[in-house]
């Protein structure tokens, strides 16, 4: 008796783990597979540290994570897809920059199909997803998201006896420049790009606010239109209340002037404030430091939106188990995770709202966001698949005008180049 | 058997190294060739298209070509000439016996075999704009600090100093090399006929060492010609174009711009000139090599 | 002035210059040293140049948040593998183009050394995804011998030149057969030669960036990219740059020291008495 009894209870034992198995391999219809990832290496790398072991061991999908630089990573992507795009499954590629020469590549797949209703896409920032759209169609999921904002330094601010609330215009910016550089000796008015290629992105934010684009709405280049001009001009009178030596700087640069208490506003991406109150590279406190959504020219305020998104390659073999990976990493769990964890700034709407994130960060960035949320109006590069090499010709045009060209003249040279690299563009989207 | 082996030594010999040359550098080269002659940016949906010489037509219209060019040709050859004056100059102090010799030679050495992708991002500290040594000491003098990669007007130069700080020791080394073997007696017997020291280095010294030197100067022009490593780490070629020499346009017009097919008309194009160099440099040495 | 005050001037003299030409030659090397052992924060600080209190917190972050560890015994491992197998097909034929005279194909190899990187990335991409091998080990050290194999033979042919044909003629004499001789007689004679070009391809090796850049995945990278992974998206961390510099260069620096001789041998290969 006692030995049937024990029989029948092994039996029963490995049916329930028979049993256990069965439902673990209909729970994990990917287990097995192995996925490609590149990522870029900021802070999306370090959010993979801290949970890709929870991916892996839910679905049983093996991922080999890869983090790259900016251009190394758009350099592995290009030689990657040459080669039919096989050997990568998922990627991260700067939306604003890349999604139009991607997609015209047929470097990516399309994502509408795969997402359901409880993905909720629609809770993503509208401008995020534009970014990462081409005719409609989605390409990529966004992961954080970054405005061009004012950085200002209240201890800085109170001395010169500035409300930083008096700010709305490029104007206002200007008069507070000064007054900082009357009342604060030895101190500066904004940490400012100078350098023409680098400054591309945050001169484009004058350039709307006073009524210009890069492109027109005929689809024409227009960076030498008056709008536009006058854009630039209010951007070079802000330099002379930059730091010293800015016509060479770049945000890198931007960032430790700031930091030092060199001047009094920066403005520059969002993304970057960890650095700015961290105290072990910066001497700005967390108290210290204030944000504010840009300021208005006179034809609106507007600002840049920028993000990194997440996309499936067309080569890809594993598409559906690709997919879970891009849905798990930017679903609304991950990406209050990623928040919390300060290793994303949200992408989505309902994260960005969250009080526990909005506690978190420095006072006010949150709510600059949301308000930035609201005046943005396109990306940071002109729409278009040439926009690296358009860049280029607009940033030597800076280079001329912030030197003290004549803004029309260069302007002039760089629109003609545009004008060419966008002719190519329609020439051969219909060959 | 060992009659048939004994007879193709030199086909045996060469054999492995001939066959990873045709499959990994022959084909690879015939491939970049004929892209040359299509237009590509790597589209999955569009296949290249045969252009003809389209692409080489572009090129040579293309005001950024003849920039690239002329940029390549003044860093090489402004490095070369600071780098044969300088690494002469400290050859000839060195090349005596002192104590600590053996440390010296090793310290000179490192700027050579130190990684160049590393050590051009502590040249990139040093010349930054704001954390930069070369700012600090601006700013304690009162002047405006410069972002020496960051303006289009230094960037070149910048890149050079690295270069020349680089490689200065390698002609350095390699001219103390022909250095010790020029032979003291004809040194000793010019300073009894009472030649000057001035007299011993250009009538004696010079004339001797100036195959090593000439050979030196060339090995070291086409490493320098391609150079890569540092203005990646540094400058990618910016600001605009201040800094891009053929290598890297080539680079940028492939992996910034996608257009394969003119990336690869300017290295097929940068090649031929390589070999035109290399040409004139092997006539050179034969020359040189038959004065000795 | 008397004959001994001369000797000594002239010796404080040469002190001087000694030194001047030094401190330019070590200055990077020491700005990285010092930079690696200070935050952020004090890099930008004037005031904290010399006087600061140095952390180690940049070599911590350079191998546990940065993980280094895995590029750096990449980078070993392909720069060893590649710079053996060169040396195995290398050293044979550079004996050979010097003994039969192969001029051809000493010109091809010469061209090989001179074509530009960049040329080989595109190709060598699709032919290694095409056999299944893209982001391989295997890979990269077939593309890290494409470096060394050229640079050996390039050194090893002078050397091999200059030894006298006797050498081997006395043993084929005695009954070896050519390639007997060449492994039993000139290969232990030819090894300050192997010496040199192994350092040598062995540090270029290291050093190499492009094609880790483009072929290698996060499993095989290089060490040379690894260290961009310092400047990301939103800020570029200097100090952990610098340690990472460090911890590149480090190794090189080392085998300079104990193979100086070696190193200046061979960099002076086919440049002196051509």
């Amino acid at each position: 008796m006692k030995k049937l009894l024990a029989t029948l209870l092994a039996v029963a034992m490995l049916l329930s783990v028979a049993a256990v198995a069965g439902a673990e391999s209909a729970d994990k219809p990917f287990a097995g597979v192995t996925l490609s990832v590149l990522g870029n290496s900021s802070n999306a790398s370090t959010f993979m540290q801290n949970h890709l072991a929870e991916f892996e061991a839910e679905t049983g999908i093996h991922v080999n994570y890869e983090q790259l630089t900016n251009d190394q990573l758009n350099t592995k992507i290009l030689v990657s897809m040459a080669a039919g795009g096989a050997d990568l499954d998922v990627y991260m590629f700067m939306a604003y920059q890349n999604t139009k020469m991607y997609v015209q590549n047929g470097w990516l797949e399309p994502l509408d199909e795969y997402i359901t209703d409880d993905f909720e896409i629609g809770d993503f920032m509208e401008g995020c997803i534009d970014m990462s759209s081409v005719d409609g169609k989605l390409y990529g999921i966004p992961h954080g998201s970054e405005y061009s904002i004012v950085f200002y330094n209240k201890t800085m601010l109170k001395e010169a006896e500035i409300d930083p609330e008096s700010i709305k215009t490029y104007e206002d910016l200007l008069e507070a420049c000064k007054t900082i550089e009357e009342k604060l000796p030895g101190t500066h008015g904004v940490a400012l790009r100078g350098q023409g290629n680098g400054s591309v992105t945050i001169v484009i934010n004058p350039a709307r606010a006073y009524g210009g684009d890069y492109i027109d709405a005929e689809g024409k280049a227009a960076v030498n239109s008056p709008e536009f001009i006058k854009g630039v001009e209010m951007y070079r009178d802000l330099l002379q209340y930059a730091q010293e030596g800015a016509s060479t700087m770049s945000w890198s640069d931007t960032c430790n002037v700031f930091a030092q208490r060199q001047t009094a506003f920066r403005i520059d991406s969002d993304s970057q404030y960890h650095y700015l109150i961290d105290p072990t590279s910066s001497m700005v406190s967390e108290e210290e430091i204030g944000f504010l959504p840009l300021p208005a020219g006179d034809v609106c305020a507007s600002t840049t939106i920028g993000n990194w998104s997440v996309g499936m390659s067309y080569g890809s073999k594993n598409k559906e188990a690709a997919w879970e990976f891009i849905r798990w990493m930017n679903s609304k769990e991950a990406c209050l995770k990623a928040a919390l964890e300060e290793t994303a700034t949200p992408a989505r709407k309902s994260v960005l709202e969250n009080p526990e994130v909005q506690a978190l960060y420095p006072a006010g960035y949150t709510d600059t966001a949301i308000d930035s949320g609201k005046i943005a109006s396109g990306g940071a590069l002109p729409n278009m698949v040439y926009s690296s090499e358009a860049r280029t010709a607009l940033g030597e045009a800076l280079d001329e005008i912030f030197a003290g060209g004549d803004a029309k003249t260069y302007l002039d040279q760089a629109n003609a180049i545009m004008q060419e690299l966008l002719d190519q563009e329609a020439e051969e989207a219909a060959n | 058997m060992i009659n048939w082996i004994d007879r193709n030594t030199k086909w045996l010999l060469t054999l492995p190294v001939i066959l990873f040359i045709l499959l990994m550098v022959a084909y690879p080269l015939f491939y970049t060739f004929q892209l040359s002659f299509h237009s590509w940016s790597m589209s999955a949906v569009k296949p290249m298209k045969f252009v003809g010489f389209a692409n080489y037509i572009k090129m040579f219209n293309n005001p950024k070509f003849w920039q690239a060019w002329k940029l390549t040709l003044t860093y090489s050859v402004v490095c070369l000439a600071f780098e044969t004056l300088i690494g002469l100059c400290i050859a000839l102090l060195l090349n005596r016996s002192f104590r600590g010799s053996g440390l010296v030679r090793t310290m000179f050495l490192l700027p050579i075999v130190a990684t160049p992708g590393a050590i051009a991002i502590v040249w990139k500290m040093i010349y930054d704009p704001a954390l930069g040594i070369i700012a600090f000491i601006m700013k304690a003098w009162g002047m405006n600090p410069v972002a020496w990669l960051g303006n289009s007007q230094t960037a070149l130069g910048a890149l050079m100093v690295m270069d020349i700080w680089e490689h200065s020791p390698q002609i350095m080394l390699i001219c103390l090399g022909g250095l010790s073997g020029i032979p003291t007696d004809s040194l000793e017997a010019a300073s009894i006929d009472g030649a000057s020291n001035w007299q011993r280095l250009t009538k004696i010294t010079l004339p001797l060492l100036s195959p090593t030197i000439l050979v030196a100067m060339m090995l070291r022009l086409i490493d320098s010609l391609k150079t890569y490593d540092q203005i990646y780490a540094t400058t990618q070629g910016g600001p605009g174009t201040s800094t891009q020499t053929i290598n890297v346009l080539a680079y940028r017009q492939a992996f910034e711009n996608f257009k394969f097919g003119e990336a690869s008309a300017t290295i097929v194009v940068f090649f031929l000139g390589l070999v035109l160099v290399t040409v004139v440099f092997n006539i050179l040495r034969r020359k040189a090599v038959v004065d000795y | 002035m008397t004959k001994a005050q001369k000797k000594l001037l002239k010796k404080i003299g040469f002190t001087v210059l000694l030194i001047i030409v030094l401190f330019f030659t070590m200055f990077p090397f020491a700005y990285m040293l010092l930079s690696s052992f200070k935050r952020n924060v004090d890099l930008f600080n004037m005031e904290r140049l010399l006087i600061f209190s140095p952390t180690i917190q940049n070599y911590v972050d350079v191998f546990t948040r940065y993980s280094f560890a895995r590029p750096l015994m990449n980078t070993s491992l392909i720069s060893i593998v590649s710079t053996i197998l060169s040396l195995l097909i290398g050293v044979p034929a550079a004996y050979s183009i010097a003994r039969f005279k192969q001029k051809f194909f000493s010109v091809v190899i010469l061209a090989v050394r001179i074509i530009p990187g960049i040329a080989f990335l595109v190709p060598w991409y699709l032919i290694f995804t095409r056999i299944n091998l893209s982001g391989t080990y295997t890979s990269l050290i077939l593309c890290y011998m494409r470096l060394a194999l050229p640079y050996i033979v390039w050194i090893m042919i002078p050397f091999f030149e200059k030894l006298p044909a006797e050498l081997e003629e006395s043993a084929m004499v005695d009954g070896c057969i050519r390639l007997q001789a060449f492994y039993r007689i000139m290969l232990p004679v030819s090894v300050p030669g192997i010496v040199t070009a192994t350092i040598l391809v062995f540090i270029s090796s290291w050093n190499n960036f492009i094609f880790g850049l483009i072929l290698g995945t996060s499993r095989t990278q290089p060490l040379p990219v690894a260290i961009f992974s310092f400047i990301s998206y939103t800020e570029v961390n200097w100090g952990g740059l610098m340690a990472a510099a460090m911890v590149i260069t480090l190794p090189i620096i080392i085998i300079s020291l104990f193979l100086q001789k070696y190193i200046v041998a061979g960099l002076t290969a086919g440049a002196v008495k051509g």
